[in-house]
C-alpha cells in the first residue's frame, strides 16, 4: 500500500514520527560529536600518563637489577622480569621506526636507548646468576649509564609530549568551542528544514480536506454550482469525496423536484385565483342582475296571485314556473349543485320555453331514474339548453335532447340539437378561448356583435366551459360534437364518478 | 500533468529532504572533521624512514656540527635516513666525546659522525647492543686508533697555498705580511700548513712576511700586546691568522687600535664572532672549510660503506673563502 493511499491519521503519525527521529538523530549525531570531543580534551595529556607509567616501570625495573646484583634475591629477579615484561609491553607502543617527527623521533630514541638497558641489565643479571664479577662490574656501571641516559631522554621526551599535548589541549578546547557553536547551528537549521518539511507535508495531506472544506463552504453558501471531485482514491478523503460528490447530486436533483413542484403549485394557485376572480366576477354580476330578477320575481309572484283571483290557471302556473326560476339564479347559496338541481332548473326553463314557441321545440330528456348527486358547477346545464334552443330552432321544429348515462368511470350528459350545427374553426375558437380564458373573435351565432345581446355572443357557453374545467381540473370535461353539416350538435360533459 | 497545490507541496517537501539530507552529510562528512582535525602539521608531514644517522661532538663545537647536521639533512632524504644531532648545549656539562659516543651507541644507530678533537684521545669504538661496530665517520681531526670508515678533513698543504694566494691577491704583489703563529707546535697538521703557507709566499718576492712565532702556552693578553706591538713597529700591511681563536684576537687588536679597514686580516675558521668582525669589514677575508657539504660527504661515504661494505678512508674537505665583497 502506498503512503498517499494510507489513511490521514496514519500519514500525519508517520510525517511526525520520521520528524521526531530526524530531530533525535540530529541531536544523538551532535551529541555523540561533543562527546567525542570531550572525550580527546580528556585525553589530551593520556601519552604523559603513559609515559610516566612506563618510567615508573623502568624504574622498578632498574631497581630490581640493582637489587639482585646487590643480594642475588629471588623476589629482586621475579621483580625484575616482571617490570622488564611491562616495561617492554609498554614499549611496543613507541615509535619503531627513525622519524622526520621530532616527538615521534624522540619516541624511538627511547625505545632504542630502552631496548639497550634491557640488554645491558640482562647482561648483567646473566653475569650476577654465574657469579661473573667481572662481567657485572662492566655491564652493571653500562647499564647504570644506559639507564641514566634513558631517564634524561624520557624526562625530554616527557616535556616534548606535555609541549604537544598542551597545544593539543588548546586546539582541542578551540575546536571543542566552535563545534559547540556549529552543532547548535546545525540543529537550529536542520530542525527548521524538518519543520518546513512538516508543514508541506502535513498541508499535502490535509489539501484535499481543504478543498473539500471550500466545497461545503459553497455550498453552505447556497452555491450548488460546484465542480465534482471525481476522486479515485483510496482512503478516507476519497471516500469523503465521493460522498460528497453523491451529496451534490443528491441535492441538485431534490432542487430540481422541489423547483417543479413550486412550479406546478404556482400554477395551480393562479388557476385558483383565476377562478376565484371569475367566481368573483360571476357573482358580481349576479348580485348586479338581482336587483332586478327580485323585483321581477315579485312582480310574477302578484301576477301568479291575480291570475289565480281571476280564475286563470294556466297563466298563473306560466307564472309560479318564471318565478321559480328566476328563484333559482337568485338562491345561488354555493357555487356548485347537483345534477337533479340543475335538471329541475333546466325543467323550469323549457317549461317558459315551450310556452314561447309552443309546438316548434320538441324537448326531449333521457335521464336515469335515480338520483344524480353528482356535483357540478351552477348554472351549467341551463345555458346549453337555451344555446340548443336558440340555435336548434331555425325556424321549423326545433328538437332539444338531454341525455344522460353512466358507465364505469363517468356520468355523461349529452344537450343536443338538431339545428345547422357548430363551424369547425368557431368550435376551435372556443374551446381554445376556454383554455386561454378569453373571449373569441367570431360570435356563436355567426352574426355580427351588434346584432347579439348579452347571451348569445359565446361568452357563456366560455363561462361554463371554464368553470367546468376548473372545478374538475380536466381539459377534456367538455365537448362540442358536430353531428354533421345541417345535423346539429351536441355539448358532451364528463363528469367523473369519483 | 495538472500542477496543483498539493502537487507544489509535495515537490518543494522532496527538494527541502534532499537539502536536508545533503545538509546532514555535509555537516557529519566535512564540517566535523573540518573542524576536529588539529593542525598537527609536524605529525602529518611526518615519516617514517630506515636509517638513523647520529652526529655528535663537543659543546665547543655546535657550531661547526650544526652545519655539518644542517648538510647531513640536506640528503637524508635521498637515504632514507634520519640525521640527529647531538651536542651538550653547553661547555659546562663538561661531557667527554666518549660519553657522547656511548650516548650515540645506547641509540643503536646505523652511522655516526663525530667531530673528534685534537685533545680527543683513547676512545672506546662505538659498538651497538649486539657489540657490532657502528660505522663511524670522522670530521676534522684524523684519529688513528678509532676504527673510523672514513676521515673527512682539511688538505693543509693545500690550505696553505691558498692563503698564500690570497694573500697575494690583496697586496697585489707587493706589501707586508704578519703570520700569527700560536698552534700547537707538534701538530703535524698545523706544520703542513705553515710549511705550505711559507712555501708559497717565497714565490711572491713583493710581500714582506714576518712570523709571529708565539708558542701554545702564550697567554691571549700577551698576544694582544705582540701583535699591537708588532704593528705599531712595522707597518703591516695585512695579518694572516691560522685558527679562529687568533682571528679574533687579532681582529680584537685592530679594532682597539682603530685600525680596522686600514691592516686587512686574512682569518681562519668558523663561528658567530669571527661573522661579526667580518660583517664589521675588520677581517677582510675568511677561510674556512664547508662544514655543510662535510655533511653530506659524510653521509655518501656512510651510505656506501653500509651499502658496499667499503668507503673512502681519507677525504679532503672543501675550502671556503668569504671576502669583505660577499657580506651581506
Amino acid at each position: 500500500m502506498k503512503f498517499a493511499e494510507k489513511s490521514i491519521r496514519t500519514r500525519i503519525i508517520l510525517c511526525v514520527i520520521a520528524a521526531i527521529m530526524l530531530m533525535g538523530a540530529c541531536l544523538i549525531v551532535t551529541i555523540r560529536l561533543n562527546q567525542r570531543m570531550l572525550e580527546r580534551i580528556g585525553g589530551s595529556y593520556k601519552t604523559n600518563a603513559e609515559l610516566t607509567e612506563f618510567s615508573t616501570d623502568l624504574a622498578e625495573t632498574e631497581r630490581a637489577m640493582e637489587t639482585y646484583v646487590e643480594y642475588h634475591t629471588f623476589e629482586s629477579i621475579d621483580s625484575y622480569y616482571h617490570y622488564q615484561s611491562l616495561s617492554d609491553a609498554a614499549l611496543t607502543r613507541f615509535q619503531a621506526k627513525p622519524s622526520t617527527e621530532t616527538v615521534m623521533q624522540k619516541e624511538y630514541i627511547v625505545r632504542q636507548i630502552t631496548e639497550s638497558f634491557f640488554t645491558y641489565s640482562r647482561y648483567v643479571v646473566a653475569a650476577r646468576r654465574a657469579n661473573n664479577t667481572t662481567d657485572v662490574d662492566a655491564w652493571y656501571g653500562k647499564s647504570l649509564r644506559c639507564y641514566s641516559v634513558l631517564q634524561g631522554e624520557i624526562s625530554q621526551l616527557n616535556v616534548l609530549f606535555m609541549q604537544k599535548n598542551a597545544k593539543l589541549y588548546n586546539e582541542y578546547r578551540d575546536n571543542y568551542a566552535l563545534l559547540t557553536q556549529v552543532s547548535i547551528g546545525f540543529i537550529f537549521i536542520f530542525f527548521m528544514l524538518i519543520l518546513v518539511v512538516l508543514y508541506f507535508s502535513i498541508t499535502s495531506i490535509m489539501k484535499p480536506l481543504a478543498d473539500i472544506s471550500d466545497v461545503a463552504l459553497r455550498v453552505a453558501n447556497r452555491d450548488f454550482d460546484v465542480p465534482l471531485f471525481n476522486s479515485t482514491a483510496r482512503g478516507e478523503i476519497g471516500n469523503i469525496c465521493r460522498a460528497f460528490d453523491r451529496m451534490i447530486i443528491s441535492i441538485r436533483e431534490y432542487i430540481d423536484t422541489i423547483w417543479e413542484k413550486a412550479l406546478q403549485e404556482t400554477e395551480l394557485k393562479e388557476k385558483e385565483l383565476e377562478m376565484h376572480e371569475l367566481y368573483a366576477d360571476a357573482k358580481l354580476r349576479a348580485l348586479q342582475n338581482q336587483i332586478n330578477p327580485h323585483f321581477l320575481f315579485n312582480t310574477l309572484n302578484t301576477g301568479a296571485q291575480l291570475a289565480m283571483m281571476e280564475g286563470a290557471d294556466k297563466t298563473c302556473f306560466f307564472m309560479e314556473q318564471v318565478a321559480d326560476f328566476f328563484r333559482y339564479n337568485i338562491q345561488q347559496k354555493n357555487q356548485t349543485a347537483t345534477i337533479d338541481e340543475e335538471l329541475a332548473l333546466v325543467d323550469n326553463f323549457v317549461y317558459i320555453m315551450k310556452v314561447r314557441f309552443g309546438e316548434r321545440l320538441q324537448f326531449i330528456k333521457d335521464v336515469p331514474s335515480e338520483k344524480n348527486m353528482h356535483l357540478l358547477p351552477r348554472m351549467t346545464l341551463q345555458p346549453l339548453v337555451e344555446n340548443c334552443i336558440k340555435h336548434g330552432l331555425n325556424g321549423s321544429k326545433g328538437i332539444v335532447v338531454l341525455k344522460i348515462e353512466k358507465d364505469s368511470f363517468f356520468t355523461i350528459i349529452r344537450i343536443s340539437d338538431n339545428g345547422c350545427g357548430f363551424p369547425p374553426e368557431l368550435r376551435k375558437k372556443i374551446l381554445a378561448a376556454a383554455l386561454s380564458d378569453s373571449t373569441p373573435d367570431v360570435p356563436v351565432s355567426g352574426k355580427s356583435p351588434e346584432e347579439e345581446n348579452g347571451t348569445n355572443t359565446g361568452t357563456g357557453l366560455i363561462n361554463v366551459i371554464t368553470r367546468l374545467r376548473l372545478y374538475f381540473h380536466r381539459s377534456n370535461v367538455f365537448d362540442i360534437v358536430t353531428n354533421g353539416e345541417g345535423q346539429g350538435t351536441t355539448f358532451l360533459i364528463r363528469i367523473p364518478n369519483v | 500533468m495538472k500542477f496543483t497545490v498539493g502537487h507544489s507541496a509535495r515537490i518543494i517537501t522532496i527538494c527541502i529532504s534532499i537539502v536536508m539530507v545533503m545538509f546532514f552529510f555535509f555537516f557529519l562528512f566535512y564540517l566535523v572533521p573540518h573542524i576536529t582535525d588539529t593542525n598537527m602539521n609536524e605529525s602529518n608531514t611526518a615519516e617514517n624512514r630506515k636509517f638513523h644517522i647520529i652526529v655528535v661532538g663537543k659543546a665547543e663545537n655546535e657550531s661547526f656540527l650544526q652545519q655539518i647536521y644542517a648538510g647531513a639533512q640536506q640528503v637524508s632524504k635521498k637515504y632514507d635516513a634520519v640525521v640527529e644531532v647531538h651536542v651538550p648545549e653547553s661547555r659546562a656539562e663538561n661531557a667527554s666525546l666518549q660519553s657522547l659516543l656511548e650516548y650515540a651507541s645506547f641509540t643503536n644507530p646505523d652511522g655516526i659522525i663525530a667531530y673528534i678533537g685534537e685533545s680527543d684521545s683513547k676512545i672506546d669504538p662505538p659498538v651497538d647492543i649486539r657489540g657490532k661496530l657502528i660505522p663511524l665517520i670522522t670530521v676534522v681531526q684524523y684519529h688513528p686508533d678509532i676504527p673510523q670508515v672514513s676521515f673527512i678533513g682539511t688538505n693543509y698543504s693545500e690550505l696553505g697555498r691558498k692563503i698564500a694566494v690570497e694573500s697575494s691577491n690583496y697586496l697585489h704583489g707587493r706589501g707586508s705580511l704578519l703570520i700569527i703563529n700560536t698552534s700547537i707546535s707538534n701538530n703535524p697538521n698545523y706544520s703542513t700548513l705553515m710549511n705550505s703557507l711559507s712555501n708559497s709566499l717565497e714565490e711572491y718576492s713583493g710581500i714582506r712576511t714576518t712570523i709571529s712565532d708565539l708558542g701554545f702556552s702564550h697567554a691571549s693578553s700577551s698576544l694582544e700586546g705582540n701583535v699591537k706591538n708588532e704593528i705599531a713597529s712595522n707597518t703591516i700591511d695585512l695579518i694572516v691568522c691560522l685558527t679562529t681563536e687568533d682571528t679574533i684576537r687579532a681582529a680584537q687588536s685592530l679594532s682597539d687600535m682603530n685600525r680596522g679597514g686600514k691592516t686587512g686580516i686574512i682569518g681562519f675558521g668558523e663561528g658567530d664572532m669571527v661573522d661579526m668582525y667580518f660583517n664589521r669589514g675588520i677581517i677582510t677575508e675568511l677561510l674556512s672549510i664547508d662544514p655543510q657539504k662535510i655533511g653530506e660527504t659524510a653521509m655518501s661515504e656512510l651510505f656506501e660503506y653500509l651499502r658496499y661494505g667499503y668507503a673512502n678512508s681519507y677525504i679532503a674537505a672543501d675550502v671556503r673563502i668569504k671576502k669583505a665583497g660577499d657580506r651581506r
